[in-house]
């Protein structure tokens, strides 16, 4: 046995403000103060439910009778003027024939408060909208903060990152970066054809010896000026040990071009360096391979190669450039 | 009875708030010095990380002794703070969805330590619970593992106060020391409850 209550307008008024009531014919005839604020009042009273909401789901866009079959369940509605805000609904028959339909917002929720200006009075005390919406608030000012800390880590890892592949000395590139780069370039999916320089400081240990290792410093400072003027932006230069270097040229197997680049690096290694009152004089051993003599290039190979040239040419009486062709086998060797 | 894990850490969310009243109020220098002489790196703190409560403490007696003034003056500086800078005007609305009046406000505070935690689980703000002695009149007592929550909570309600446009008497009461933090009171008198005009809030403004 169920136990009746009945409740005046007043009640309903205060327990669910978004509802509508509507009488035997389909009519709209009272709507709870916060529904009363989602339309003008002579688009609400005295208009057939249907004319005012459509029923999305499920679906229904006939009379009363109609109507009545949706008592009970889970109601998707819009309105059919704009602002076409979406809103759930829940039907419930009264004694007397007329209908009770109890609305809320769901997800419309941000746009309805704006839409219609809605504040918190106009929520049940019982109603967790406005916890929702604080809670709405609160989640984006966090996760923008988060963002902001993302952001953060971001930034460090690739100052990290930069710090791990920089020479300190010189701002160059170092080893470790040479090596990814070498590695990227000869890995069989990306391959790159490229050229490849080891350059050797001449004179570099007199230097140090006699001016001291501040003008040594000093003298690294300026190579390492020389090599970026002389290079391109997407070429490689590293410091890849004290007075040692590796140049990496992209797209350039040209060995011509490259002798030519070798020649105007050494010619300008050779001008004096001041410091202070002093000049320091250098010059540079280069050796020099190209990946398009190897059938499949490997970084450590082309590295001792070009080393191989390098030492000919110190060999030879230093100051000069050598281009790697000696040494490769007739298997691996590619017609160049 | 040993505190809680959460009990003794407090949320980056404060620690970076004290940084930013520090560097708003005193300027990048003032914090430099401070985060030197607490220990910690000049950066300070990341919001989004927890810290050891020993440290959020070490920042304060730092700031207090830079500043040359008391914990309790301090932390209703920073309370006020929260709540009145623009760059912080989140943090003012999220406090006026306490309700549409300053008493609505005043009364919600016992909630304010669940809706942190329901926004960011980690973030234990005071537990605030509060007493009716009369007509418009409160006592509120805060619990919390750091000395001063009481005036952190006498700046915020301060500030709400010229928010709402109410004109409200505060004054402090004793703290005791229990097994769940430091306990103080204070107890609030709202004299006018719409004394001046109030800044303007809607539901919407931000969600837009």
């Amino acid at each position: 046995m169920t136990s009746t209550v009945s409740l005046g307008i007043d009640a309903l008024d205060g327990l669910m403000p978004m509802h509508i009531l509507i009488d035997k014919s389909g009519v709209i005839i009272h709507a709870g103060p916060t529904a009363a604020r989602l339309r003008p009042e002579h688009d609400l009273i005295g208009m057939r439910l249907f004319n005012v909401l459509t029923c999305v789901r499920p679906a229904c866009d006939g009379g009363f009778e109609d109507l009545r079959q949706l008592i009970g369940q889970p109601l998707k509605l819009q309105f059919r003027a704009a602002p076409h805000t979406r809103l759930r609904g829940l039907l419930h028959p009264l004694d007397d024939g007329q209908l009770l339909l109890n609305l809320s917002l769901g997800y419309s929720v941000v746009e309805a408060v704006s839409d219609y200006a809605l504040t918190s009075r106009d929520f049940s005390h019982c109603d967790p909208t406005v916890e929702m919406l604080f809670l709405i608030e609160a989640k984006s000012a966090a996760l923008s903060e988060s963002k902001k800390l993302n952001a953060r880590l971001d930034e460090a890892r690739e100052a990290a990152q930069t710090q791990a592949e920089t020479d300190a000395l010189t701002g160059l590139h170092n080893r470790r970066a040479m090596d990814q780069r070498l590695c990227d370039m000869t890995q069989s999916r990306r391959r790159t054809e490229f050229g490849l320089m080891h350059l050797d400081l001449d004179f570099f240990k007199q230097v140090n010896d006699t001016h001291g290792h501040a003008a040594g410093d000093h003298v690294l400072l300026k190579v390492a000026s020389i090599l970026r003027e002389e290079t391109r932006a997407n070429d490689l230069v590293a410091r890849v040990g004290g007075d040692e270097f590796v140049l990496i040229f992209p797209d350039c197997t040209d060995v011509t071009l490259l002798d030519t680049i070798a020649a105007r690096i050494i010619a300008r290694l050779e001008e004096p360096i001041p410091f202070g009152s002093q000049q320091c004089r250098i010059s540079a051993s280069i050796g020099t391979t190209i990946s398009s003599l190897y059938s499949e290039p490997d970084p450590d190979r082309m590295l001792s190669d070009a080393d191989t040239a390098l030492y000919q040419s110190k060999h030879a009486g230093r100051a000069r450039h050598t281009l790697f062709k000696d040494a490769f086998e007739a298997d691996d060797m590619v017609a160049h | 009875m040993l505190p809680q894990l959460e009990d003794r850490y407090v949320h980056g969310l404060i620690n970076k708030s004290v940084q930013g009243f520090l560097i708003s109020n005193h300027g990048s220098d003032a914090w430099a010095e401070i985060a030197r002489m607490a220990n910690l790196p000049p950066q300070g703190f990341e919001s989004m990380l927890t810290y050891p409560d020993s440290m959020t403490n070490k920042v304060l007696d730092a700031a207090c002794t830079y500043v040359g003034c008391t914990r309790a003056s301090l932390m209703e500086d920073i309370g006020m703070f929260l709540v009145t800078h623009p760059d912080l005007e989140a943090v003012r609305r999220l406090m006026r969805f306490g309700g549409p009046t300053f008493e609505d406000f005043v009364l919600s505070l016992d909630e304010v330590h669940d809706r942190a935690c329901l926004a960011v689980p980690e973030l234990t703000l005071p537990k605030i619970s509060l007493n009716d002695t009369g007509v418009g009149q409160y006592v509120i007592t805060t619990q919390w593992q750091v000395v001063g929550a009481i005036s952190l909570v006498s700046g915020v309600l301060r500030a709400m106060a010229d928010d709402y446009g109410a004109l409200v008497v505060l004054d402090a009461g004793p703290r005791l020391h229990s097994d769940g933090g430091i306990m103080e009171t204070l107890s609030v008198f709202i004299a006018e409850p719409e004394f001046a005009a109030g800044r303007s809030f809607t539901l919407a403004e931000r969600l837009a």
